[in-house]
């Protein structure tokens, strides 16, 4: 029996090793994610976003000897998934389905599929479904058609399924919900269809919406709306397709908010268009906002905040701060306060060539001539960013954050558009540089400075998160195909396994009869590895 | 927002597929290509095109349309659509599940695509005014087969010739042949590789990952070396084991272009 096991089961007793009894996943049960490490509860495993696994069977000694245990052929092709793992059952989700597979075999238990609208037409560039919320007993998925369900964790029978919003306007559903005290929280994406992205949530037992913020403002949030020249905020954008994270004792969702449409043509929205590009802090029984701090005001370069935040809670100058940090598509690395939104520091993490850096409020220096242009503006990062939505990881105990990051430069192009609801608004496009010229890395930097700790590159620029272990291990998937273990110490690659197919989603680790597992998606197949 | 590396795109319902090629109409003049009976000239019709490409493709294939997270699609002849007809409907069903059915688009939209994409591949091109006979006797003499295959014949070191008109224009051939640095494709790399025991060996990469390289040497052999295996590893940019042609007279670089574009079945 391994040593997580004894140290944690006198404390847990809701908590089944194995996959013979299931209990309801309370929130309490999520709250104390860190006393089941076996289970992985919700999207980043924690409420904080770290993306962390407390399970230490594998260690930079062992992890030589790591297996494929299982793997689950899955009917879409390039999931992006980030399975959840509760007493031994896993959950999967892809565009408009969900399955549930023993955890210790694969094998399926139950699927649930809801067909597509005939006249339904993807205009996300991912058809895809990024994982699931568990609260209770019941599985909360979004669909690409715009509707939150709530399936029977032990059946995959639906409970509700609540319509969000209209999809023939260009939105779409692809990110995990958050389930958190009764209520789940639920974005869209849509940011290149001139969309009005919003946050909501839903009362986990019967469907019924609680509360929307709007991340495009009405004329009601005079302040932000002035933001935005004309009627420009109409079709403003701000999606909020990537998962956030919750601190429970502030009552504070904290969620990134996407690009201002259109994309790359700022003309017709002066203004620095809020709340785009920014994280934002909601209180969770209201949905009013707290504080906002955007990354990069009035952006031109579709680089949107749809991160996870991680939350960091640290000393610093001698007193406990609450912070929420974040690598930014934009190049920067920034530490705030979570209380207040409050910027402490930033520094750039990857190649930028756009900002002289950031003012004493956080606030880029743009330098000039950065804007698409009619012949072509060449800066890095490309529209991708120098990273994107894939999850970074956070080792509270080293206070590092590991960050895949990509390093590509692009020419960007502007172009006039004309808004019609259901339809692109990019307003321009990028060229990017070959393929030859870009490239990849993980980053382990302290996560209170952002300062450089190791980096191991990367053949391409990264495709897929991270995860950190208390075993001391970082795992991530390449471009190429590799997934990968690195020594979380010093950088260096101790296992590697081809898996035939580039790998673009986030890993996870769980635990069943005192064995360590990591799971990863490659494609169309979820790869589950152990010591055996 | 959900733009990533090429890699990354994502599966859908096939349902959804299904449901994309409904609308048809744009597609129905195009068998042959009619082009727009009282529409704009064709110069008009490609520039109309080239917008809606900006406006609703260029964010997978590049503004250029020389690829992105989409392929590139300046080449002269796109394998999945041989013709504007197939073009056409391609570009009304998409390529499930990566590219999107462009349901949301108008039929004048997809006809001005159509005539745009066509137009790519033959921005470059100069008039084949060769005689492909003649070309076969220069690309025997020239040695060209013993690097490359064409129609089952010949040998590996550089690409297969069999399907070149699919792929490449005159004009792109006819710098190759006289300066093959000047025109290397994006993913064409030459490394020199030297393992720990002081073993050196030169060719082009046929793959690489973050822990491993494959090559094919100067005499066409596959070589696969682990990179713990090796104690350095050059990309040698820019060179390329093909000599320049220049040195032939211009009427037989251009039968040879004529030979190598002809279009033949493949074996």
């Amino acid at each position: 029996m391994n040593r997580w096991i004894h140290k944690f089961a006198g404390a847990c007793t809701l908590c089944v090793i194995g996959a013979g009894v299931q209990a309801d996943v309370s929130f309490e049960r999520i709250l104390q994610a860190d006393q089941q490490p076996q289970n992985w509860m919700t999207y980043s495993r924690d409420y904080a976003g770290q993306r962390f696994s407390p399970l230490s069977e594998l260690n930079a000694s062992n992890v030589k000897d790591l297996k494929v245990q299982w793997a689950y052929q899955m009917p879409d092709s390039t999931n992006e998934t980030s399975p959840l793992v509760v007493d031994g059952i896993m959950y999967l989700t892809g565009p408009n389905s969900a399955t549930a597979l023993d955890a210790r075999t694969g094998r399926p238990l139950w699927t649930w599929n809801r067909p597509m609208p005939a006249d339904f037409h993807l205009l996300q560039f991912a058809g895809a479904n990024r994982g699931a919320a568990v609260l209770g007993d019941t599985l909360f998925v979004t669909t690409l058609d715009c509707y939150l369900v709530a399936l029977d964790i032990k059946s995959g029978s639906e409970r509700w399924a609540t319509k969000v919003i209209d999809y023939s306007l260009g939105y779409g559903m692809t990110g995990a919900p958050l389930a958190i005290d009764g209520k789940i929280i639920a974005g869209v994406a849509g940011g290149e269809a001139g969309i009005r992205g919003f946050l909501d949530a839903y009362d986990a037992k019967n469907g019924q919406r609680l509360w929307r913020f709007w991340t495009i403002p009405g004329p009601e949030d005079k302040a932000a709306f002035k933001t935005w020249g004309g009627d420009s905020a109409k079709s403003g954008g701000g999606p909020t397709w990537v998962t956030g994270a919750y601190d429970p004792a502030l009552k504070l969702i904290y969620w990134g908010v996407g690009n201002p449409s259109p994309d790359w043509n700022g003309d017709a929205r002066p203004g620095d268009n809020l709340y785009t590009d920014s994280f934002i802090a909601l209180d969770s029984d209201s949905g009013k906002l707290r504080w906002y701090f955007q990354f990069t005001p009035h952006d031109t370069h579709d680089w949107d905040a749809g991160h996870v935040p991680v939350l960091v809670d640290a000393e610093v100058n001698g007193r406990t701060r609450h912070l929420i940090v974040n690598a930014n598509r934009n190049g920067f690395y920034y530490v705030l306060d979570r209380v207040t939104g409050e910027f402490l520091k930033g520094q750039p993490y990857a190649k930028q060539t756009w900002a002289k850096g950031l003012d004493a409020k956080g606030r880029p220096i743009v330098l000039p001539n950065t804007e698409p242009s009619d012949k072509g503006t060449f800066l890095w990062p490309n529209a991708n960013g120098a990273t994107i939505w894939f999850s970074p990881s956070y080792d509270s105990t080293r206070r590092w954050i590991y960050v895949p990051v990509r390093n590509r430069a692009a020419t960007y192009f502007k172009r006039s558009m004309e808004y019609r609801p259901g339809r692109y608004f990019p307003g321009g496009g990028e060229n990017e540089t070959p393929e030859a010229d870009a490239s990849g890395e993980v980053r382990a930097m302290d996560a209170l400075t952002g300062d450089l700790r190791w980096s191991f590159p990367l053949l391409s620029p990264a495709s897929s998160g991270v995860l950190s272990t208390s075993g001391g291990l970082v795992f991530t998937g390449t471009r190429e195909g590799e997934f990968i273990a690195l020594d979380a110490t010093s950088g260096r690659s101790l296992w590697h396994m081809q898996t035939g197919s580039a790998i673009s989603a986030n890993p996870i680790s769980y635990g069943i009869d005192g064995r360590q597992y990591v799971a990863i998606c490659a494609d169309r197949v979820l790869y589950v590895f152990g010591l055996k | 927002m959900l733009m990533f590396s090429r890699a990354s795109a994502c599966g859908i319902a096939v349902s959804l597929l299904l449901a994309s090629g409904l609308a048809q109409g744009a597609c129905d003049a195009l068998k042959p290509y009619a082009g727009g009976a009282a529409a704009a000239s064709r110069e008009q019709q490609i520039d109309q095109g080239r917008q809606a490409f900006e406006s609703n493709c260029a964010v997978c294939h590049g503004m250029d349309a020389s690829g992105g997270r989409g392929p590139n699609l300046r080449r002269a002849h796109i394998a999945r659509a041989p013709n504007d007809a197939a073009l056409c409907e391609l570009i009304e069903n998409g390529i499930p599940p990566e590219m999107p059915a462009g349901a949301f688009l108008t039929d004048v939209e997809v006809r001005a695509l159509v005539a745009f994409v066509s137009s790519l591949g033959q921005s470059a091109a100069a008039a084949i005014s060769g005689d492909p006979v003649r070309g076969a006797r220069v690309f025997a003499n020239s040695g060209c087969s013993s690097c490359h295959i064409l129609a089952g014949q010949g040998n590996a070191l550089g690409p297969e010739l069999t399907d070149l008109g699919d792929r490449r224009s005159a004009g792109y051939v006819r710098e190759v042949l006289l300066d093959p640095a000047s025109r290397l494709p994006a993913e064409f790399l030459m490394v020199r590789v030297t393992t720990k025991a002081g073993e050196i060996t030169e060719g082009v990469r046929i793959n690489e990952d973050n822990y491993s390289v494959q090559l094919r040497d100067v005499a066409g052999n596959i070589r696969s070396f682990e990179k713990t295996e090796l104690q350095s590893q050059e990309q040698l940019k820019g060179k390329t084991p093909m000599p320049s042609f220049k040195q032939l007279p211009s009427a037989d670089i251009q039968d040879l272009i004529a030979y190598l574009l002809a279009p033949r079945a493949t074996p």
